[in-house]
C-alpha cells in the first residue's frame, strides 16, 4: 500500500539536510551583499572555482562599471573565468574581453610591467615610497622583528631614504629610476655621489641623510648599515620580478582599472613554487590597489565597487602583515566599496591571527571539506545552536526528551558537510549590508556555467592579451640595464678632480 | 735645558722641555710620516712633518741620531745628488731586505718621498703606505685620501723603468682592472697620477699611445662598460718646478685627451 509519506517525498520540495536552512536555486550573492566580503571554502574538485568564476562573470556582465582584480596562484580560476567568457554569446563575450587585462607572472616572453614608482599611479611619490618600504617589511617580518638594528633600521630608514632619492632621479619624460637601482646606489659610492649631486636637491631629506649618515662611512661600516636592506632587495633580482619592477613605465595602473571598470586577471602559476617571489608580486598589486581605494571618500555615491579576489594564495595569507590587512578589508573598506573575495581549500591555510577575522566576512560559501576540525569550526560559525533539538524522545509520558547538546549538533552538521556532493554547497549570505539572510542556504547543485570553449581558445586569448598589454622581456631588461650604464657614462665623461 | 731665544721658537716641534705632550704628538706624526715615506732626507722629513724646512734643526737631528743608534731607523747615503751626498732615513719595516748598494732603489725611494711631501703640503689628507694596497694587483708608491671622498694614488717611474722595462703599460692596465675594487674598499673616488722621469714630450707621446682616443691600445679603454681611466701623467722635472704647496693646483697633469689640468681646484 502506498503511504502518503512516500507520495509526499516524491512530489514535495526537497528539504535541506541542515538545520535552520532553506533550499536555494543558486549560490549567487546579491550585489549589495558582496560588500561585506566573501569566503569560498571547499576541498579540491568540488566545483568551487568554476562556481566562483561563473558568479563573477555574471556579476561583471550585469555591472559593467565595476572593476575586478583577481590573483590566482594556480591558474584554475583564470582558466575557468576565461573559458566561461569565451563561451558566452559574441556581444557579451567581446564586451568582457575588451575590459580584460591578463597578467601572467614570470612569463618567459612577455611581461606586464608594474614599477613601484610612477606618476601615473596618481598618488604622491612619498606615499609610493612608504608603500614600497612597507611591502618589504611585510615580506620580511622575521628580519624586522629579530634584528631590529641590522635589519629593521636598515630596511625602514635607509630603504625609505634611498627610495626617496630614486624617485627624484627622472629622465626627460618624467620616468624615474626604480627599486631595481637601489642596490646599485647602495654599493657604488661614486654612483650615489653623482645621484646626490645632481638630483639630491629634489629629495632634501634623502640628500641630508645619505650625505651625513652614510656616504662618509668606511666601506665595511656601510655594509653593516645596509646589509638588511640589500638582503631583502635580493628578492627583486629574480628574473621573474626584475623586468616587471624595473621598467620605467607601467603596463597598467590601478586608477585606470578602477575608473574604467577593467578586469585584471593575475596568474601566478609560473612562480607559485617561488614563495618569496610570488609573495612580493602579490603584495605589490594589493598595495597598489589599496593606495587607490584609500583615496576614496567614505560613502561616495560616485564610486563604483571594486572586487579583489585571492584564489588559494597561502604564500600571501600566511604573512603576518597580510593577516592584519585581510582582517581590515571588509570592515575598514566597506564604506569605500571594496569587496574582498578569498578562496581556500581548508581553514589551516589561514594563519592563526587571520582565522578569527575570516568569520567576519559576511558571505561564506562552503563546499565539502575533508578536515574534521575545519568542518566543526564551520558548523559552529554558520549554524546557530538549537536548544530544543531532540536527540531521543521520551519513551513514556512521564519521562522527558533528551536534547542534543551543542557538541552533538555541530558534529552532526560537520558530518553532513563532509557528505556534500560535487557542486553541492551551503551559503551564508547577506542580501544587503543591513539585511542578512535569516537561514543558511542549501544549494543542491551550483548553477551551470557555459564552458564550451576549448583550452586552445583560452590559450589564444591569453597570448593575445599578453601581446596587447605586455612588453617583451628582453627589451625591458635591456632598457633597465641601459639606465645604469647611461648614468655611469654621464658620470665618467667629466675630467676627474680631487676637488668637490 | 736652555730654551733657545730663537725668532722661530714657535715653530720648534721637538723640544726637550717639559711640554711632553707636544713632543709625544709630534713624535707620532713623525712615525706616521715615516710609515708612508720611502727613503727620506732631513729636509723631506721636516716638510713632511712640519710643512716647512729650515737649514738646521738640531732637535730633529738629535732625534734622528738617537733612533739611528737604537736601530729604529735605517740609514743610507744617497750619493751624487743635487745636494751632494745626502743621508736618508727609512723605517726598517718598509725597507726590509733592501740592499743599501742599490742606488737606483735609493733614488726611487727618495723621489717617491719628494712626491709625497709635495702632495701633502699642497692639500691636507690622510696618507696610506704601500702595504695598504697589497692584494689588489697594483701597488702605488703611496696614496692620500681626502675628506671629500677622493683618493690620490701616485706612481713614480724612473727613467729606466719608463723607457726600458715596459712597466708603465702593465701599470696602466693593472690599475684599470683593480681600481673599482680599490675605490670600493677605500670608499673613495680614485685618481691615479703617473710621475715619469722622462722628457715632457715623451710623456705626451706615451699618453697618446696608451690612453688617448686614437692610441694603439685605446680600444681597451673605449666607452661602453669599460674600466674607468682617471689617469694623469706628468714629468718629474715639471713636477719639481712647481712651488711647494701648489703641486695639486698647477695645471701640469696630462689627461687622456692630451690637455693639461690641475688635480684640484682647492
Amino acid at each position: 500500500m502506498i503511504k502518503f509519506s512516500d507520495l509526499w517525498k516524491l512530489f514535495a520540495p526537497e528539504e535541506p539536510p541542515f538545520p535552520n536552512a532553506r533550499v536555494a536555486e543558486s549560490e549567487d550573492i546579491p550585489a549589495l551583499g558582496k560588500r561585506l566580503g566573501e569566503v569560498w571554502l571547499g576541498r579540491p574538485g568540488v566545483g568551487k572555482t568554476v562556481a566562483l568564476a561563473r558568479c563573477m562573470v555574471d556579476h561583471l556582465i550585469s555591472h559593467p562599471e565595476e572593476a575586478m582584480v583577481s590573483v590566482d596562484a594556480n591558474q584554475n580560476f583564470t582558466d575557468a573565468f576565461m573559458k566561461i567568457v569565451l563561451s558566452l554569446p559574441r556581444e557579451v563575450r567581446d564586451s568582457l574581453i575588451k575590459r580584460m587585462i591578463y597578467d601572467e607572472l614570470g612569463h618567459p616572453e612577455w611581461v606586464l610591467t608594474l614599477p613601484e614608482f610612477h606618476e601615473s599611479y596618481e598618488v604622491p611619490f612619498e606615499k609610493q615610497v612608504q608603500r614600497a618600504s612597507q611591502n618589504l617589511e611585510v615580506i620580511n617580518p622575521e628580519l624586522i622583528a629579530e634584528t631590529p638594528v641590522m635589519g629593521g633600521i636598515s630596511v625602514k630608514q635607509y630603504g625609505r631614504e634611498i627610495f626617496r632619492l630614486i624617485c627624484a632621479i627622472k629622465n626627460e619624460y618624467g620616468g624615474t629610476w626604480q627599486i631595481t637601482e637601489a642596490k646599485q646606489l647602495l654599493t657604488d659610492r661614486k654612483l650615489l655621489a653623482w645621484a646626490l649631486k645632481n638630483y639630491g636637491g629634489h629629495a632634501g631629506s634623502a640628500k641630508w641623510f645619505l650625505e651625513n649618515k652614510y656616504i662618509h662611512l668606511k666601506a665595511d661600516e656601510q655594509d653593516k648599515r645596509v646589509m638588511g636592506l640589500i638582503s631583502v632587495l635580493d628578492d627583486i633580482e629574480a628574473p621573474e620580478i626584475r623586468p616587471r619592477l624595473g621598467y620605467h613605465r607601467p603596463s597598467y595602473t590601478m586608477p585606470d582599472i578602477v575608473n574604467d571598470g577593467r578586469i585584471l586577471l593575475i596568474n601566478g602559476h609560473r612562480v607559485n613554487d617561488q614563495e618569496r617571489t610570488l609573495a612580493y608580486l602579490i603584495i605589490q598589486v594589493k598595495s597598489l590597489l589599496m593606495n587607490e581605494i584609500s583615496k576614496r571618500l567614505p560613502n561616495n555615491p560616485a564610486d563604483q565597487p571594486v572586487t579583489l579576489l585571492l584564489d588559494e594564495v597561502p604564500a600571501i595569507v600566511d604573512l603576518a602583515g597580510m593577516a592584519k590587512e585581510l582582517s581590515r578589508f571588509s570592515t575598514y573598506f566597506r564604506s569605500r566599496l571594496f569587496q574582498p573575495v578569498i578562496v581556500a581549500q581548508e581553514l589551516t591555510q589561514f594563519s592563526k591571527e587571520l582565522r578569527p577575522h575570516i568569520w567576519g566576512y559576511a558571505n561564506v560559501i562552503c563546499f565539502s571539506m575533508l578536515n574534521f576540525d575545519d568542518r566543526v569550526e564551520i558548523a559552529q560559525q554558520l549554524f546557530p545552536y538549537i536548544p530544543n533539538t531532540v536527540k531521543a524522545s521520551a519513551k513514556t509520558a512521564s519521562s522527558q526528551d533528551i536534547y542534543e547538546p551543542d557538541r552533538g549538533q555541530y558534529l552532526q552538521i560537520a558530518n553532513k558537510i563532509l557528505s556534500l556532493k560535487h557542486r553541492e554547497c551551503i551559503v551564508r549570505r547577506q542580501n544587503s549590508e543591513a539585511d542578512p539572510e535569516k537561514h543558511i542556504l542549501w544549494v543542491k547543485r551550483t548553477k551551470d556555467a557555459p564552458m564550451n570553449a576549448s583550452d586552445k581558445e583560452v590559450q589564444d586569448l591569453k597570448d593575445e592579451l599578453l601581446a596587447k598589454y605586455g612588453e617583451r622581456v628582453d627589451e625591458v631588461t635591456a632598457s633597465i640595464n641601459r639606465r645604469i650604464n647611461e648614468a655611469r657614462k654621464i658620470e665618467n665623461t667629466g675630467v676627474p678632480s680631487l676637488s668637490g | 735645558m736652555v730654551k733657545a731665544s730663537n725668532p722661530h721658537r714657535e715653530k720648534i716641534v721637538f723640544s726637550a722641555s717639559d711640554n711632553r705632550h707636544n713632543d709625544l704628538s709630534t713624535e707620532l706624526r713623525f712615525w706616521e710620516f715615516m710609515d708612508v715615506a720611502h727613503w727620506a732626507s732631513k729636509r723631506q722629513i721636516q716638510i713632511g712633518v712640519r710643512g716647512f724646512e729650515e737649514k738646521r734643526y738640531t732637535t730633529l737631528e738629535r732625534f734622528l741620531n738617537r733612533n739611528e743608534r737604537n736601530k729604529k731607523l735605517r740609514v743610507a747615503w744617497r750619493r751624487h745628488s743635487k745636494y751632494g751626498t745626502v743621508k736618508v732615513y727609512a723605517k726598517p719595516q718598509t725597507t726590509r731586505n733592501f740592499n743599501l748598494e742599490n742606488y737606483e732603489g735609493l733614488y726611487h725611494g727618495y723621489c717617491c718621498t719628494e712626491c709625497l711631501i709635495r702632495f701633502l703640503v699642497s692639500k691636507e689628507g690622510k696618507p696610506y703606505p704601500q702595504r695598504a694596497f697589497r692584494g689588489y694587483g697594483r701597488i702605488p708608491e703611496f696614496a692620500i685620501k681626502y675628506e671629500n671622498g677622493k683618493i690620490l694614488l701616485v706612481e713614480f717611474s724612473t727613467n729606466h723603468d719608463t723607457e726600458y722595462s715596459g712597466k708603465l703599460r702593465g701599470k696602466i692596465f693593472g690599475y684599470a682592472d683593480c681600481l673599482p675594487q680599490i675605490e670600493k674598499d677605500f670608499g673613495a673616488e680614485a685618481i691615479v697620477v703617473f710621475i715619469l722621469e722622462v722628457e715632457r714630450e715623451e710623456v705626451k707621446r706615451k699618453v697618446e699611445r696608451f690612453v688617448g682616443a686614437n692610441g694603439s691600445d685605446a680600444s681597451l679603454f673605449a666607452n661602453g662598460g669599460s674600466p674607468r681611466t682617471p689617469f694623469f701623467f706628468t714629468d718629474y722635472k715639471t713636477f719639481l718646478d712647481v712651488p711647494l704647496g701648489r703641486a695639486l693646483q698647477e695645471p701640469i697633469y696630462i689627461y687622456k685627451d692630451g690637455k693639461e689640468y690641475p688635480l684640484s681646484d682647492d
